[in-house]
């Protein structure tokens, strides 16, 4: 059985505890996955690379930066996207309905792209419309993946999802996890896929006039976002401590390589992917899993 | 009798309202605008007093003119030959008037029909000619509530426009055959007020009488024309087969149980048309050309619910025809996800409104063919929702057009600064139909949920779900781009309206559990009563057998990080600099994307309405199948 | 050089050996008055992440394909967290090559505008420090000293990355005394 299952009988609150301490990890593993993302590309580069506690050191800073605004809604959607990020982590550290959890994530994105199109400058409003092409093909994909975990388990509700959960998932949808992988890809804006931060295109994107510590916001609440995807990936698909840490860090590595020998796409590209070869994946692995049920 | 003339005063008080504006507003513009206002409020006070009072059924069988003939035969008879003259008074328009004439010849060939040869033979008279049932409370509640505050707000919208008498009247017209529709028991009343609908329609699309309004109002005539073309041919089919002409007669047969009939399949086609199914969606698309107040009332929120009405009024009829179902489904299905796409690709607000008006009956449809308490609870909860927000978005989109005097979105850049009430109801509306923790998304949650036993739904619930949320984000983002503008004043006749609705949208998403126990729980057909499929945990969760949502933690956090921040956000000590364009400054404006090359109206209208015409075909087989089988 | 303060790894002088090199190369320059506590943490982790802007105010393109040179991976200006951001608002150094010519003049202004506190600026190559070999021309509006606060000069024409890194070595040492000075 899982870790997490256990930890009701270790110690008193401990179902309280172990969830709240979970979700302070979460952005820090995010921001330290970032971290050797950066070096690991650089190595595979010829060169040396940042230090691995590179995302905090660039934190740091951005706390420490004057404040500069456009208007004041791009502030108010920076604090919206965050708080949902915030509570899709919280609901998914506290095991709740896992269709609920799919969609604050969206709202969380739907404010990223509210805050993109808030700023007047034509990049972050390019950035915007990619973004949420983006959020069109990738949500899709994320959708039917969550889907065909609770159809598998016959529930929606995380608890008993992991409860149900004999053999890891990674035999019975092969596919969905393929597709967990090409999620994992672009939210951490590899190419072939990263078409909303094209930084030679639309400079920052949809972030183009944030600025210190709202940048930060932003920095944080995708460090957030990584950590939630591979938590999932872990919780689901490969529960075990050492199995589960081996494939996250195979996943990564796929990742990274894939990030580092292709080029950009055009969001046309992302569609037609996601589209064709994406919803093929998790389609056929929901027929599959409807079937044989 | 005095019982009777209260729970029919959701009829008479419309047309005493109608007819006093019309001859208020002949005298002065004021006076008139008053009357309607009176009259709104003691709608709206009306409406729920009836829904408090329970059950209500009035009799009302003994209403005879010219010596024996029934008051509703001469009514139809009236009727029907009214839409023929109209056709003929039409016949510039050209081929679709002559559509709608043989229509109209063809419903009056019917009913002279059933009024000779099928009527005598009637062993089920209906108990009471009237019933006002939970089913109907939603529906009245609706049509009272968002049609009174849309009346309210149409004094205002209508002030220099021509013709306010002739509007007033039939707009409360349409609310009196709104409510009589769902009250009636008896079919041939069902008819009568489902073909006034498509009267008040024609009359109110037509409103400015130019030559595209004329030919989408006669779009819209013929199109609904068909439909109750199919609804009395049903109705004929009823009396030849069961004998009856009651509704609660035609769902108790037993024999219904057997087989399918032609019946169900007719009165779901007419159901197709009224709700602007594929492929009978080209109507209201056309009917976007009426004045605003008629797009959020009927257009939205009440008159194309009737074929909603229709439908869930004969659920039971299907319950085990599993083929029906899964046809019923997917023709909502196709309708929520195409509707959806084609929504995308318009850059005028209100066809935009439109396409999601549309898309948002299809996953109604989708919800009502799941056929099941869950479908029909999340069917409810679209219905009421969808209603409130849509008419709230039309009515700003009214708002917006009447000061900016265009209806396209690129115009709409800087309108947080500029209207920033009419932003934030949009806003609301906008978040109430895509995301949590507001009312649409229940039903999605809730159609979601119930992937567990209908696979089939889940393609078109997934791609209709995010092909939503591009076209209502990039609208909301349009909103609250800039550049910044000087603030103008807004009237109380618009505030009060789409505050109110903001106020209602809000508290009932808040407090969903408990109106689906209290209200919408009650409207469920006894063949779902015992399936307790959803159940409320709390004051403010809801559970159902997989899965779990409560609406305090996400509201608590909306408003920490939504509504806190804008309201206390002060930039003092900020510096506000220059937006990022190369270091120059920032002067054009951007269109939007739209993909018209590929999803324009003009690429994919065709394909799309073809299969939609062969499914609906393909779906009345099934349904005659079933009779001759 | 050789005080204490050099670069591991790296000669500004030497040609064709410079390269990447194993090891832990810091960018320690000068040492924070105030030791240890959040101040010293927060002073030594932000100077970590010296974002860089490079406009290029018009000149013969010299200046910026070195720094490029500088960026790219054979002198890995990443390793000590410099990374080229265009975008003014999320850059704290502002490389500016080039006479400043009529056309870039109000954007250089704006750009230097739009960024954030606390910031230092890096005149790079001779056209940049007092006009180079454009002395004459007609819509020449510098030198950049007329229109901006600068930090750094680094003379040269070109300068070789080595030589750019030393100045951007010396800016980040000004860079870091305004965040003490705030901090």
């Amino acid at each position: 059985m899982t870790l997490i299952n256990d930890y009701p009988n270790w110690f008193p609150f401990a179902n309280i505890i172990i969830p709240v301490i979970v979700l302070i990890l979460l952005p820090f593993i995010g921001l330290l996955v970032l971290g050797i993302d950066r070096k690991v590309s650089a190595r595979m580069q010829n060169r040396i690379g940042p230090p691995v506690l590179q995302p905090f050191y660039d934190l740091a800073k951005l706390f420490s930066k004057q404040e500069l605004y456009t208007n004041t809604s791009m502030l108010v959607f920076a604090y919206a996207h965050l708080g949902f990020m915030f509570t899709t982590a919280i609901f998914l550290v506290f095991r709740q309905d896992i269709i609920v959890i799919f969609f604050t994530l969206t709202l969380s994105m739907i404010f990223l792209v509210l805050g993109a199109f808030s700023t007047p400058s034509p990049y972050s409003y390019l950035g915007g419309y990619r973004e949420l092409i983006k959020i069109l093909c990738i949500e899709t994909l994320f959708l039917f993946v969550m889907l065909t975990l609770g159809v598998n388990a016959k529930t929606f509700l995380l608890s008993e999802v992991i409860d149900k959960i004999n053999t890891p998932l990674i035999i019975r949808m092969p596919l969905s996890f393929v597709a967990m992988i090409i999620i994992f890809l672009v939210a951490m804006e590899k190419t072939p896929f990263n078409i909303p931060g094209a930084h030679s295109e639309i400079v920052q994107g949809p972030l183009t006039d944030y600025s210190g510590r709202w940048y930060g916001l932003f920095k944080l609440s995708h460090a957030l976002e990584i950590g939630i995807l591979l938590m999932i990936m872990y919780l689901f698909f490969v529960p075990n401590p050492i199995l589960g840490i081996i494939m996250l860090v195979v996943s990564f590595l796929v990742v990274v390589t894939i990030g580092n020998t292709t080029t950009r796409t055009t969001y046309k590209g992302l569609f037609k992917f996601s589209f064709t070869v994406g919803i093929a994946l998790v389609l056929i692995n929901l027929i599959a899993v409807v079937v044989f049920s | 009798m005095s019982n009777d003339i209260l729970g029919l005063m959701p009829i008479i008080l419309p047309l005493v309202g109608g007819g006093l504006a019309y001859i208020a507003y002949l005298k002065s513009r004021n006076a008139g605008a008053a009357i309607v206002v009176l009259f709104s409020v003691a709608l709206m006070i009306a409406g729920p007093l009836l829904i408090l009072q329970g059950t209500t059924t009035m009799k009302m069988d003994n209403l005879k003119v010219f010596g024996d003939f029934d008051i509703i035969e001469v009514l139809d008879y009236i009727l029907i030959i009214g839409f023929i003259g109209l056709a003929i008074g039409i016949r510039k328009v050209g081929a679709p008037a002559y559509v709608a004439l043989i229509l109209g010849v063809a419903q009056l060939l019917t009913v002279l029909y059933y009024d000779t040869s099928l009527k005598g033979d009637i062993k089920y008279l209906p108990v009471n000619n009237f019933n006002v049932d939970p089913l109907a409370h939603i529906f009245l509640l609706i049509c009272t509530v968002v049609g009174g505050f849309i009346l309210i707000y149409a004094t205002k919208y209508m002030e220099k426009e021509k013709n306010p008498s002739r509007f007033f009247l039939v707009m409360f017209l349409f609310i009196a055959a709104m409510n009589g529709a769902v009250f009636s028991d008896n079919l041939m009343w069902l008819f009568f007020f489902w073909e006034i609908t498509t009267l008040c329609s024609f009359l109110l699309i037509n409103h400015d009488n130019t030559e595209l309004s004329l030919n989408n109002a006669t779009l819209a005539l013929w199109m609904t024309l068909l439909g109750g073309v199919f609804l009395i041919v049903g109705i004929a089919l009823i009396a030849i087969n069961y004998d009856t002409s009651s509704m609660v007669v035609f769902l108790s047969n037993g024999a219904l149980q057997d087989k399918l009939f032609a019946a169900v399949a007719l009165l779901a086609l007419a159901a197709f048309t009224k709700s602007a199914i594929y492929p009978f969606q080209k109507w209201l698309i056309g009917a976007m050309v009426a004045p605003t107040p008629v797009s959020a009332l009927l257009h939205s929120a009440t008159m194309v619910n009737l074929g909603i009405y229709m439908l869930l009024r004969i659920t039971p009829t299907w319950v085990n025809f599993d083929m029906f179902q899964v046809l019923l489904a997917i023709a909502g299905g196709f309708t929520f996800l195409f509707a959806a796409v084609q929504a995308v690709a318009q850059d005028d607000a209100k066809k935009m409104l439109a396409y999601s008006t549309i898309s948002n009956l299809g996953l109604i449809v989708l919800a009502i063919g799941l056929s099941s308490a869950l479908g029909y609870l999340a069917a409810l909860m679209l219905l009421f929702f969808h209603a409130f927000a849509k008419a709230m978005l039309f009515m700003s989109v009214g708002v917006v057009q009447k000061r900016i005097h265009s209806k396209s979105f690129d115009d709409m850049s800087g309108l947080l600064s500029r209207m920033p009430f009419i932003s934030i109801m949009i806003f609301i509306g906008v978040l109430a139909l895509m995301a949590l923790p507001f009312g649409a998304f229940v039903t999605k949650w809730l159609l979601l949920e119930g992937t567990m036993t209908y696979p089939v739904i889940v393609p078109f619930v997934v791609f209709g779900t995010t092909v939503s949320v591009f076209f209502y984000t990039q609208w909301l983002g349009r909103i609250s781009s800039e550049p910044a503008r000087k603030k103008v004043p807004i009237s109380m006749r618009y505030a009060v309206p789409l505050g109110g609705l903001a106020v209602a949208i809000v508290l009932s998403s808040l407090f969903i559990a408990q109106m689906a126990d209290s209200v919408l729980t009650k409207a469920l057909p006894q063949v779902f009563a015992n399936q307790g499929d959803i159940a409320s945990q709390g004051a403010y969760s809801l559970g159902t057998v997989t899965g779990f949502y409560s609406t305090l933690p996400l509201f608590l956090v909306l408003m920490m990080t939504l509504l806190i921040p804008a309201l206390f956000l002060r930039s003092r000590s900020m510096k506000k600099v220059d937006p990022y364009c190369c270091g120059k400054p920032m002067k054009q404006s951007f269109r939007g994307y739209y993909f018209k090359d590929i999803l324009g109206d003009n690429k994919i209208d065709l394909p799309l309405t073809a299969m939609a015409l062969v499914a609906s075909v393909f779906l009345f087989i099934v349904g005659v199948w079933g009779a001759w089988t | 050089m050789s005080n204490g303060n050099e670069m591991k790894g790296m000669s500004p002088t030497k040609e064709g050996t410079t390269g990447p090199s194993p090891g832990n190369p810091t960018l320690t320059v000068l040492k924070l008055k105030h030791k240890g506590g959040a101040k010293y943490v927060r002073g030594m982790a932000t100077l970590r992440s010296p974002w860089v802007l490079h406009f290029d105010t018009g000149g013969c393109n010299g200046c910026p394909i070195e720094i490029l040179a500088a960026l790219a991976p054979r002198y890995d200006l990443e390793r000590f967290g410099i990374v080229n951001k265009g975008n003014p608002k999320m850059a704290d150094v502002l490389l500016v090559t080039g006479t400043v010519t009529a056309g870039c003049k109000d954007v250089l202004i704006n750009l230097y505008n739009q960024m954030a506190e606390p910031k230092v600026v890096v005149a790079i190559g001779s056209c940049c420090c007092d006009k180079g070999v454009f002395d004459q021309c007609y819509n020449v509006r510098g030198p950049i000293y007329k229109i901006l606060p600068v930090d750094v000069y680094v003379p040269g024409c070109a300068p070789r990355p080595g030589t750019i890194i030393e100045g951007v070595k010396k800016a980040l040492a000004l860079w870091q005394a305004k965040l003490a000075g705030e901090a």
